[in-house]
């Protein structure tokens, strides 16, 4: 009997297509989708939500007490702004946020919730011999200048504008290329090898030095060849910092397959010229025309990264700060060194906005559309606040979408119950080895608008939503069916366009 | 073997309800480090390194590693994405592994402290432990609760300890009503309840309830 029911439930967890996912309600129940949109939270769930939030924890039963001596002496707003002042100190809201910048730079994350206090400068060996191996890992300067922007409320400005720096001890292969106590060493008067953790500092207007960018951890995770000149790093910075993730054009060599390895591995030039060896051009590539959409932003701030390699270098490279606005304007900013362009990418209103943005997805949901008008009403707070990062975030947390039920349009609201069908699909797709099928609840499908429409054309089809004669979706063996409320939502969806995917898209590019 | 079925059968009851999506969207799923940091709240054994490896618990339930990264929905530092955009039946598995063994190691740490008032108090309601504490053997006040039977507890002390835990691991009234995934407190307590026997030891029964609630979608999202 105990055979049976194993063999049962590991056949149910191992298949991909379990029952229904789908929640049935009973009469009088209503449905997590339904819940009345902008309505607020109760005092409860917000202070769970502000709690999970800002520090990835549920709060205490304290907590719960205080609240409900606050709600009942109507103190609950003083009750609010108290917790989250104390959420905002607490050493787990610096976790969180070091880890949602780890995700941002695309670097490691720390394998271990981490409970180091912070770094002692006078700490020597003893302290690390104290610690986990895996802890190994935070212990360098990128990570630092994280901890720090949480931890005193500095201005988020500090990633590109930070000027403090730590060098720690290499102990073993885990921080030998993050611990920036060799890539520091040509500018800074410390030893190639130390004993223990060692600050430096460098002047406002050092030009050689930004932040973030200028540690061993970002340098080590994006790295450099003669080919790549920079360029990965460049990318990072228009990524992370203007939200302009510049995705890889395809160039059309029209199958000329070769073609394309002479634009990334050009000829060497034959001793003499001639044409045989062409013109001997070291970058074909990036003075290809499709190329061009990205290089001409590209390689300018790759430039100003040249001088140093393994390390930072004593000596700074020019470079400039050049894209085209949305409105078409050209930005094109010389700088005398990655740190002139890293405080003039501060400057910019994209900057801002994607920062912005960043907070967004973070405390109220990358799914949830941010219109112009709120990202205008949010930038300007942010300038307001003078960029200090707790200080944004206490104003995150007081934005109505944050505290109520999630605000949506009708048309999000249909787009939404659509999804809630169509992640069934998911469920069985996720196994498909033969065939790539793209998340149907990840909008646009497949990545851009015309793979949606063509992805929406086929699940119609299969469907049998567009009058076709037979249904081939979902297979007849499938576990899970639509019901008749599904099929009828899905037709009326489709009928109506498919509304739903504009805000998708619009978050998508920025 | 009849309670490790009786688990198992909580995992299937469920383990149904993991559905939707590990990126965000309207049923957002707990970061990775989130469910490492709410575990370790919840319970405090996960904080010492060295107990954990004398209860057999892995590293792979509260830490970051390879073999759990994609299952649980790390961001993938190469593309900055999770590997799945939804709960792969991996991270059932390894949420309802974990939360085995997790809680276990925690009630053998309650069987190793009868004395820690405080530790109890985590578990359990003041008006059980006030009945159940040992008014003879001081030194040993709740030795005797855990291996107390379900059947023996009045219903009003079942529903306390069932209402207790269930607000001890997501949150009170309020907050189950507004999560949404049952309409109140009631509901949620009269599912766990069908899972524990009158015959199973308080050990257990502690065991099931706090099994069960961390399988629900309450507290496995925002």
């Amino acid at each position: 009997m105990n055979k049976l029911i194993v063999t049962l439930i590991v056949g149910i967890l191992i298949s991909g297509c379990t029952s229904s996912h789908e929640y049935k309600p009973k009469a009088g129940d209503v449905r997590r989708d339904e819940k009345p949109s902008g309505q607020p939270l109760s005092a409860q769930t917000y202070l769970r939500k502000l709690s999970l939030h800002i520090r990835g924890m549920t709060p205490s039963r304290t907590d719960y007490d205080d609240l409900a001596k606050a709600v009942a002496e109507q103190t609950t707003e003083t009750f609010f702004r108290s917790k989250t002042d104390e959420y905002l100190v607490s050493d787990e809201h610096i976790d969180k946020m070091t880890s949602r910048l780890e995700e941002l730079f695309f670097v490691r994350p720390s394998p271990i919730p981490s409970k180091s206090a912070p770094i002692h400068e006078a700490s020597g060996p003893e302290f690390f011999a104290t610690l986990d191996p895996d802890d190994y890992t935070i212990h360098n300067s990128m990570n630092q200048l994280f901890r720090d922007i949480a931890s005193r409320n500095l201005s988020w400005d500090t990633l590109l504008l930070g000027r403090k720096y730590t060098a720690f001890p290499i102990l073993n292969e885990l921080n030998k290329d993050i611990s920036d106590s060799m890539f520091l060493t040509a500018v800074a008067a410390i030893p190639a090898k130390i004993a223990a953790p060692t600050s430096v500092s460098f002047d406002e207007d050092d030009a050689r030095v930004a932040g973030s960018l200028t540690t061993s951890r970002f340098f080590a995770r994006y790295g450099n060849t003669a080919l790549n000149k920079n360029r990965r790093r460049a990318a990072a910075v228009f990524r992370i910092f203007l939200c302009d993730d510049m995705k890889a054009v395809a160039v059309d060599e029209g199958g000329n397959q070769n073609g394309i390895l002479d634009k990334v591995f050009p000829a060497p030039p034959v001793p003499g010229g001639g044409e045989k060896g062409g013109t001997g051009s070291s970058d074909k590539h990036g003075s290809d025309q499709a190329c061009l959409k990205c290089h001409y932003k590209l390689d300018p701030m790759g430039m100003s990264f040249q001088s140093s390699g393994l390390s930072l270098s004593p000596f700074v490279s020019p470079g400039a700060l050049v894209y085209t606005r949305a409105d078409g304007g050209v930005v094109n900013i010389q700088g005398q060194g990655i740190g002139e362009i890293a405080r003039t990418i501060t400057r910019q209103k994209e900057y801002s906005q994607c920062q912005v943005r960043h907070f967004w997805d973070w405390y109220i949901g990358s799914d949830i559309p941010l219109d112009d008008g709120t990202l205008n009403e949010l930038t300007e707070k942010f300038e307001q606040v003078d960029r200090k990062t707790n200080d944004f975030i206490t104003y995150m947390v007081n934005r109505p979408e944050f505290g109520n039920f999630e605000l949506r349009t009708p048309e999000q609201q249909m787009a939404a119950a659509v999804r809630t069908v169509l992640q069934n699909c998911n469920g069985c797709h996720a196994n498909e080895t033969k065939v790539k099928i793209p998340s149907f609840t990840s909008w646009p499908i497949g990545g851009d608008v015309s793979s949606h429409n063509k992805w929406l054309g086929m699940i119609r089809h299969d469907l049998a939503l567009d009058g076709s004669p037979e249904r081939k979706m979902p297979p007849v063996k499938s576990e899970w069916q639509p019901d008749a409320k599904q099929l009828d939502l899905l037709r009326r969806w489709f009928e109506l366009g498919a509304p739903g995917l504009a805000s998708e898209v619009n978050h998508a590019t920025q | 073997m009849r309670r490790n079925s009786l688990i198992l059968f909580a995992l299937i009851v469920f383990a149904g309800n993991v559905n939707a999506a590990f990126t965000e969207n309207s049923r957002r799923y707990l970061h990775p480090r989130d469910i490492f940091n709410v575990m370790a709240q919840k319970f405090p054994v996960l904080t010492d390194r060295v107990k954990l490896k004398s209860y057999g618990v892995d590293l792979g339930c509260w830490a970051i590693t390879a073999e759990n990264e994609n299952v649980i929905g790390v961001v993938n530092p190469a593309i900055g994405k999770a590997a799945a955009e939804l709960p792969p039946p991996g991270f059932v598995r390894w949420i309802g592994s974990c939360a085995h063994k997790v809680i276990a190691a925690q009630v053998n740490e309650l069987f190793a402290q009868p004395r820690n008032e405080k530790l109890f108090a985590r578990y359990f309601p003041a008006d059980i432990l006030k009945k159940y504490r040992d008014p003879v053997d001081k030194t040993q006040p709740y030795d005797k609760l855990l291996l107390t039977q379900w059947g023996k507890l009045d219903p009003k002390e079942q529903h306390s300890l069932l209402k207790f835990s269930v607000t001890e691991m997501i949150g009170p009234e309020p907050v189950i009503h507004d999560l949404g995934y049952a309409k109140n407190m009631n509901e949620v307590t009269e599912a766990i309840s069908k899972t524990l026997e009158d015959g199973l030891l308080l050990k257990d029964a502690l065991h099931n309830i706090l099994l069960s609630t961390m399988m629900r979608e309450e507290f496995q999202t925002y």
